[in-house]
């Protein structure tokens, strides 16, 4: 078995879950690679304090698309206090694959642009250490 | 190497059709598979290519592409380092189910 490219990562890949626009949304996150030239956009809305919905939109490698769709699953319902607390190893727990230095920023995106839209800070993660 | 690369299903080059009046540098896409992750890919067959924005972001919307991956060859490489990286973007549009 590819230990990069599992079937479960192509299945989210090629079919990303919780994609797409939510109109109307509470808050919004957009972030771009500019190395890699990926793009992740996020529309949030909000329901007792609790992510009630969410779509990601933007494009990018199988690692930051997968890991996207793979967060959305468990971000629905969240608390936002709870989104705001969530470190790297969460996101990369939730991929299950080993992730090189590299690909990191690939599988901390979707993370990224949530945690952004949330808290209104855009720096996370600040180090690689998440 | 602009022979080869068209045996890969899904692969449009950027720039002229032949190798007359090119450089050295092949930039691609593959339908179906992110620049990441064709430099993933050849990188498992020995090859090292660049991919991303290349810094030309105003070239890739240009093109309309969100990155490219990019094959450079020198006169240090030969046939066979060809040879490698077709081998390994075969192989891997068989891991995406391509």
């Amino acid at each position: 078995m590819d230990d990069l490219y599992r079937d479960y990562i192509l299945d989210h890949y090629k079919r990303p879950r919780n994609f797409g626009e939510l109109e109307p949304h509470d808050m919004e996150g957009l972030e771009h690679n500019p190395l890699c030239g990926d793009e992740l956009g996020v529309h949030i809305r909000l329901k007792d304090g609790k992510i009630e919905d969410l779509r990601f939109h933007g494009h990018g490698c199988a690692i930051s698309q997968a890991s996207a769709s793979i967060a959305s699953e468990e971000l629905v319902g969240m608390p936002i206090e709870q989104v705001a607390e969530l470190d790297a190893d969460w996101a990369i727990d939730l991929l299950g694959i080993p992730v090189s230095a590299t690909r990191r920023k690939c599988a901390l995106l979707g993370l990224k642009v949530v945690k952004g839209a949330v808290t209104g800070d855009n720096s996370w993660p600040v180090s690689p250490a998440g | 190497m602009i022979e080869r690369v068209r045996e890969v299903k899904g692969l449009h080059f950027v720039g002229p059709p032949e190798a007359g009046g090119r450089g050295g540098i092949l930039s691609f896409t593959i339908d179906g598979m992110h620049a990441h992750d064709i430099a993933e890919l050849a990188n498992r067959g020995g090859v090292c290519i660049r991919a991303g924005h290349h810094c030309a972001q105003p070239l890739m919307r240009t093109l309309g592409v969100s990155a490219t991956a990019r094959a450079s060859v020198g006169v240090y490489n030969e046939r066979e380092d060809v040879d490698a990286l077709i081998e390994s973007l075969l192989a891997g549009l068989k891991v995406f189910g391509l």
